[in-house]
C-alpha cells in the first residue's frame, strides 16, 4: 500500500456527491403539507410500501460494518465468530413474522412512534416505558458509531489516515457534517432514498466478486481448503486459529448467537422505526419473505473472508499494524481496477450512511418521546416534537463522533457488543406484551435490571477466550450447561425466570398492574379499519 | 394514573373476524415458523464437512439453503394468512365509514 489510491478516492467522492443531493431533495419526496410532526420527519409521513421498505430495512439491517466486520471474522477466527451471521438472519425473519404485524397495528391505532410509546400504551408506567427508551438510546449511540469505523477502514485503505488524527477525524467529520444536514432536513425519507443507491452498489459489487475472484483463485474448493488449513495452525498460546466447523463444545455457542442476534435486532429503535414507516399491516410480513436476499448477499460477503486466505491478503494498517477490518477492501484494492474498487468503497461508505441516519432518527424519537415528552414537556405540540427530534439526532451524531474521536476502535466494538446485550432485556416488555397482559409491570422492570446488571457484569469479566479489555467478548460459560454460550441470550433467560417468579407473587398479592389503554383488536387493525388512517390525523393528540 | 388525552374508542369490531381468535390457519403458520426457526439452530446436524457441494463443505451450502427454505416457508405463512383473510372478507365485506358512525 502505498501512497493514495486517488482513482478510486475520486469515483468514492463523486458517489458520495450524489447521494448527498439525493438526501437534500429527499424533503421533497412525496411531499407533506409540513415535516413538522415526528410522524412526517420521523417515519417519513408511514407511507412506505413494501419496495421502499425492503430498501430501507434492507439498507438498515445490514450495515456497512456488518460488510466489514463479518468477513473479518471470518478470516480471522472462522465460522462460529462469522458465519453464524447467516442463520442469525434466517430464523430472523421466521421470528419477527410473529409479531411485527401486531407492533404496527396497535403503533397505527394510537399513533405511537417508537416500542417506549408502545410499553407505555401498554402498562402505562412512565419508569418501565423509561427503561426501555434508556436501553434503546444506549444500545444504539455506538452503533452508529460502528458505521464510521466501516468509513475509517475505507479510507485507510485508499490511503487517508492512520497516525495522522487530522487526516482521519477530517474526512469523517465532513461525511458526518452533511449526514447531519440531510438528515436534519429530510428526516426518514432521506436514508430510504439513499438506500437504493446503496443497496444497488453493494449487489452489484458482491455479485461481481463472488463470481469474479474463485475463477481468478481456482475455485471455492481450494478457497475452503485453505480456510480449513488456516484454522487448524496452532497460535502461540498453542490453541488452534480458529473453528472451520463448529465441533459439539461450540454448537451452543454457534445457535445461541444466531438465536440471540435474531430476537435482539427487532429490539434496536432503528429497526422498529422502519418497521413502523410502512404504509399497511402486511408490509413487514411481506418483507419476511423477500429479505432474505439480503441474508444470501451476507452469507456470500462472510465468504469473501475465505477468499482472502487463499488470496494472501495482508490487511496492514497505515500504523502498520495487522487489521482484520481492513480485508475486504485490501481484497479489492488488490484484485480489481481502481475504479471498481472506489464503487466497491463507495458501497461501503454509503452503506454507513443509511443505517447512521436511522439509527440517529430512531435515537432522537425515543428521547423526544418518551423523555422529553413524557418527563420535561407533556403539553408539547407536534411541531415541538418534530423540533427536538431534529436537535438530538444532532447531538446523537455528534456524540457518536466524539465516540470514534477518543475512544479506541476496539472500544466502539465491543461497546456495541454490550448494547447487543442490553438491547435484548428489552423483548420481555416489548413483545410479551403485544401477546399478553399477564406479566406484572413491575416484575418486568426487574426482570429487566436482572437481565442488565447480569449481563454487563459477565461479560465484564468471566468471558472464555477473553482478550485484555473488558466487554471484548459475547460468549461465557453458561451456568448449568458449561459451554459457552451468548451472554445476550443467557441474560434474557435470568430475565424471563425473574419476571415469571415476580409475577406469580406480584399477581398473587394483588399488586395493581398499570393502566392499558390498548383493546384486543388494536394489535390486528389494519388500514381501512376504524381509527387507523393512512396518515395519521394530526388534530388528534397522538400520546 | 397517568394524564393524558383520551385515546380513540375502541373500534366496533365482529368476533367472528379471524384476525383476533385463534383458527386452525393461525396454528398451522406458528408450525410452519417455528420449523423455519429451529430447524436452522440444530448445529449438529450440519456441522460436517462432506457431501460437498461445488467445493463448498456441506456446513456451508446447507445453511444458505436454508437462506431460501426460511424465506419461502415466510412466504406459505403469509400466503395463508391472507387466504384466510380474504376469505372472511368476501362474506364480510367491510368499509373504514364505519368508524362515521
Amino acid at each position: 500500500m502505498t501512497g493514495i489510491n486517488w482513482v478510486a478516492l475520486i469515483v468514492l467522492i463523486l458517489l458520495f456527491a450524489l447521494v448527498t443531493v439525493m438526501g437534500f431533495m429527499a424533503a421533497r419526496w412525496r411531499r407533506p403539507e409540513n415535516l413538522d410532526s415526528l410522524h412526517e420527519w420521523g417515519l417519513g409521513g408511514k407511507s412506505f410500501g413494501t419496495v421502499i421498505t425492503w430498501f430501507l430495512l434492507g439498507g438498515d439491517l445490514y450495515t456497512a460494518y456488518t460488510f466489514i466486520a463479518v468477513p473479518a471474522a471470518m478470516w480471522a477466527t472462522g465460522a462460529v465468530s462469522g458465519f453464524f451471521a447467516v442463520p442469525y438472519t434466517v430464523v430472523l425473519y421466521p421470528i419477527i413474522f410473529f409479531f411485527l404485524g401486531r407492533m404496527w397495528s396497535v403503533a397505527h391505532r394510537h399513533g405511537y412512534v417508537t416500542t417506549a410509546d408502545i410499553v407505555h400504551g401498554r402498562y402505562g408506567t412512565r419508569s418501565l416505558s423509561l427503561a426501555v427508551a434508556l436501553t434503546g438510546i444506549l444500545a444504539t449511540m455506538p452503533y452508529i458509531a460502528l458505521q464510521l469505523v466501516g468509513i475509517q477502514a475505507v479510507l485507510e485503505v485508499i490511503g487517508i489516515g492512520g497516525n495522522s488524527p487530522l487526516a482521519s477525524d477530517l474526512p469523517l467529520l465532513i461525511a458526518f457534517a452533511v449526514l447531519a444536514a440531510y438528515t436534519y432536513s429530510s428526516g426518514l425519507r432521506a436514508p430510504a432514498i439513499i438506500a437504493f443507491v446503496k443497496d444497488t452498489l453493494i449487489y452489484l459489487v458482491i455479485a461481481v466478486a463472488v463470481i469474479y475472484l474463485p475463477l481468478k483463485l481456482g475455485g471455492w474448493l481450494g478457497i475452503f481448503d485453505a480456510a480449513q488449513a488456516k484454522m487448524a495452525t496452532k497460535t502461540a498460546a498453542g490453541t488452534p486459529t480458529g473453528i472451520f466447523i463448529p465441533t459439539d463444545l461450540t454448537y451452543w455457542a454457534y445457535a445461541s448467537l444466531a438465536l440471540g442476534s435474531a430476537l435482539a435486532l427487532f429490539m434496536y429503535p432503528h429497526c422498529v422505526t422502519a418497521t413502523l414507516s410502512s404504509k399497511d399491516r402486511t408490509t413487514g410480513r411481506r418483507n419476511a419473505a423477500i429479505l432474505p436476499a439480503y441474508s444470501l448477499l451476507l452469507g456470500l460477503l462472510a465468504l469473501l473472508g475465505y477468499v482472502a486466505i487463499k488470496a494472501g491478503t495482508k490487511p496492514i494498517g497505515l500504523d502498520g499494524k495487522v487489521n482484520p477490518q481492513l480485508v475486504i477492501p485490501q481484497l479489492f484494492e488488490d484484485f480489481f481496477p481502481s475504479w471498481f474498487t472506489g464503487v466497491a468503497f463507495a458501497a461501503i461508505a454509503i452503506g454507513a450512511l443509511v443505517p447512521a441516519a436511522i439509527m440517529s432518527i430512531a435515537a432522537a424519537n425515543l428521547f423526544t418521546r418518551n423523555i422529553y415528552k413524557a418527563y420535561l414537556r407533556p403539553a408539547a405540540t407536534d411541531a415541538q416534537e418534530a423540533k427536538v427530534s431534529k436537535i438530538a439526532s444532532l447531538i446523537t451524531k455528534f456524540g457518536a463522533l466524539l465516540f470514534v474521536f477518543f475512544l479506541d476502535r476496539q472500544d466502539a466494538l465491543n461497546f456495541q457488543l454490550l448494547g447487543g446485550v442490553w438491547i435484548l432485556q428489552t423483548l420481555p416488555a416489548i413483545v410479551f406484551g403485544l401477546f399478553t397482559r399477564w406479566f406484572h409491570r413491575w416484575a418486568l422492570l426487574a426482570g429487566w435490571a436482572v437481565g442488565m446488571a447480569f449481563g454487563t457484569i459477565v461479560a465484564y469479566g468471566y468471558c472464555t477466550l477473553c482478550s485484555t479489555r473488558p466487554f471484548a467478548n459475547s460468549l461465557a460459560v453458561v451456568p448449568l450447561l458449561g459451554r459457552s454460550g451468548y451472554i445476550a441470550l443467557t441474560a434474557l433467560a435470568v430475565n424471563i425466570v425473574v419476571a415469571v417468579l415476580l409475577t406469580l407473587v406480584l399477581r398473587a398479592i394483588k399488586v395493581g398492574n398499570g393502566t392499558d389503554i390498548t383493546v384486543q383488536s388494536d394489535y390486528f387493525a389494519d388500514v381501512g379499519d376504524p381509527g387507523v388512517q393512512r396518515t395519521v390525523d394530526e388534530s388528534q393528540p397522538v400520546h | 394514573m397517568t394524564t393524558r388525552p383520551e385515546t380513540p374508542p375502541p373500534p366496533e369490531t365482529d368476533p367472528g373476524d379471524p384476525r383476533w381468535r385463534p383458527t386452525p390457519t393461525k396454528f398451522l403458520v406458528a408450525g410452519i415458523l417455528l420449523i423455519a426457526i429451529v430447524v436452522p439452530l440444530l448445529v449438529p446436524t450440519y456441522a460436517r464437512i462432506e457431501p460437498r457441494l461445488f467445493g463448498f463443505p456441506f456446513f456451508y451450502w446447507y445453511q444458505l439453503v436454508w437462506v431460501f427454505l426460511a424465506a419461502g416457508l415466510c412466504a406459505l405463512s403469509f400466503l395463508l394468512l391472507k387466504r384466510e383473510h380474504d376469505a372472511y372478507a368476501r362474506t364480510h365485506p367491510r368499509g373504514g365509514q364505519e368508524s362515521a358512525k
